[in-house]
């Protein structure tokens, strides 16, 4: 059967973004995970969860020292991820190679000893049907925020409440958390450069955006908010483009 | 349902038990023999006057068309063991009454305006109502205090029926000063129209209110609710958890109730701003464990 497409890759890198991606997902919960994989021309294979239209979370992975990637033909499927995501944890080898033909998951690793990769193939199953990553014109770039230092005050934060809110104003950036009966929390960061959008104030979980920022390697990523107060933050490491999209949440009080 | 609550705490001790006795005799909600009402008296338990940088918080104001209006205090001590000099107590609870002198007409109807309500004051009078047992043991120290303060006394005495008579002072209605002269009568459950006051222990309000959102959320399947929505669940309870104050009021008691529902009993989560999940230990819908969890708060807080 001739594969559709392949990917070669570091197993640290794989198992990080696959992590990263159920928990921003799911959270604390044990939900099933359908992944989708689109793999097109251009070389690149992208790995992303949407859960509805207010979250999803995408990493692009294109050749580089840790990955290699080969497209035979421009492919997309949604599979369930259980059992993937078992074997990435247990093999203990450095690297991983993935190959999808139409409906089968092939994963060979090396493993010392013996003579040839070990090789694990799966059937692919699915509980959802494929959707196209969500792809949008209208975000913009708000600024560099510091994931670490992010990171450490919405686990404060979520203390308070498990919602923050995102304001920047006069070129001020101030992460909110309040409620009625835990109280209030706030830090603000001035930003060096103008950014491009002049005022805004959302609400979004809280959650999502730890986790996500958690699993980046980077110091920084880049926060860019679109009209409808949909969040996206981003970053670009070497061969994986690490993208999260937050829709705002929407309370009454 | 008094009942029930004196197995929890001794509240035929508390000035909610003597407040609720009163407030029976003006309560819209009951109808009963010989209520003050009847004589075109209202009245409103636990309210607050604010004017001039100060805040007058008598146990109940009552009035009538008449237009004379009683401030009255509930004279009571719970726990005698607490206190060295009583009779000090006394001569200074009721000394500290002249206080309510001060409560302009403007102040009275601010309040009134509330309930949908006004006066027109001719005459301020000033009610302390004392207990049995206080009257008979401290009578000399409450005349006395009476006399120099200007305080109408009225005297609740205990017994399968409570009553209610004068014992020192007049009063300007002639009608009044009469019915309550020969005694009323209060309806005996009166926990019915008044179960807890502003000043009740704040573990009995917690325990009143658990109590109350936990059986609201558990049979309309409310899994998860907003700050917003409280104050309307709580209102569903006849009578509802300190109706008497104003809803800005309450905010501050639900404030620490769920305060303690979610930091100290764990039995709610923050599910977003403002908003909360029973987690799933608390939510079941059998009345069994409904009522262990409810026991779980009780003894928790000590009751």
């Amino acid at each position: 059967m001739s594969e559709k497409f392949t990917l070669q890759i570091d197993r640290q890198i794989l198992r990080s973004s696959l992590r990263s991606i159920k928990k921003v997902v799911s959270g604390d919960d044990e939900l099933e995970l359908d992944l989708n994989l689109l793999a097109t021309s251009d070389e690149s294979i992208k790995l992303y969860v949407r859960r509805f239209s207010d979250l999803q979370i995408l990493y692009e992975f294109t050749d580089g020292p840790g990955v290699n990637v080969a497209v035979e033909d421009p492919w997309k499927l949604v599979f369930s991820s259980e059992v993937l995501v078992d074997v990435i944890n247990k093999a203990s080898s450095d690297r991983i190679q993935l190959s999808f033909t139409r409906d089968r998951l092939d994963i060979q690793f090396r493993q010392d000893w013996f003579s040839e990769p070990t090789s694990v193939n799966i059937p692919v199953f699915r509980e959802s049907e494929f959707q196209p990553p969500i792809s949008r014109d209208d975000f913009k770039k708000v600024g560099e925020v510091g994931t670490e230092p992010l990171v450490d005050n919405l686990k404060v934060m979520e203390t308070i409440s498990p919602e923050v809110e995102f304001e920047l104003e006069d070129g001020n950036f101030r992460v909110k958390a309040s409620d009625i009966v835990q109280g209030e929390a706030k830090a603000i960061k001035k930003f060096d450069s103008s950014p491009t959008v002049s005022t805004f104030s959302y609400l979004y979980a809280i959650k999502p955006i730890r986790y996500f920022l958690s699993s980046i390697d980077a110091d920084t990523a880049i926060m860019y908010v679109a009209p409808d107060g949909s969040l996206k933050l981003s970053t670009d490491e070497p061969e994986k483009r690490s993208e999260m999209l937050l829709g705002k949440r929407i309370r009454t009080s | 349902m008094s009942a029930e609550l004196s197995r929890i705490y001794d509240y035929k001790d508390d000035t909610a038990f003597y407040l609720s006795q009163l407030y029976t005799l003006y309560s819209p909600q009951i109808v009963w023999p010989d209520q003050l009402k009847d004589l075109g008296y209202k009245a409103f338990p636990d309210p607050k006057f604010e004017g001039d940088d100060q805040v007058y918080k008598p146990d109940m104001v009552a009035y009538s068309d008449y237009g004379d209006v009683q401030y009255i205090d509930v004279l009571h001590i719970g726990d005698k063991s607490q206190i060295d000099d009583i009779e000090a107590r006394i001569s200074s609870d009721m000394a500290q009454m002249e206080a309510y002198s001060s409560i302009s007409d403007e102040m009275l109807n601010e309040y009134l305006s509330h309930h949908g309500e006004e006066v027109d004051p001719q005459i301020n009078e000033l009610v302390a109502l004392v207990t049995e047992e206080l009257y008979s043991d401290y009578r000399e120290t409450i005349k006395r205090e009476s006399s120099n303060s200007d305080i109408i006394v009225w005297e609740i005495k205990s017994g399968d029926f409570s009553e209610i008579v004068k014992r020192e002072g007049k009063h300007a209605n002639l009608d009044l000063d009469d019915a309550i002269d020969q005694g009323a009568t209060p309806y005996p459950n009166s926990s019915e129209v008044l179960l807890v006051t502003r000043d009740t222990d704040i573990s009995v309000i917690k325990y009143e209110f658990s109590r109350q959102l936990i059986t609201y959320c558990a049979r309309e399947n409310k899994q998860e609710f907003e700050f917003s929505e409280v104050d309307e669940m709580l209102i569903q309870k006849e009578p509802p958890i300190l109706w008497q104050l104003t809803e800005h009021e309450r905010r501050g008691y639900w404030q620490q109730c769920l305060h303690t529902l979610l930091n100290r009993f764990s039995l709610i989560e923050q599910s977003g701003r403002n908003t909360y999940r029973w987690k799933p230990k608390a939510f079941i819908n059998e009345p069994r464990h409904q009522k262990s969890i409810i026991d779980d708060i009780r003894e928790g807080l000590g009751l």
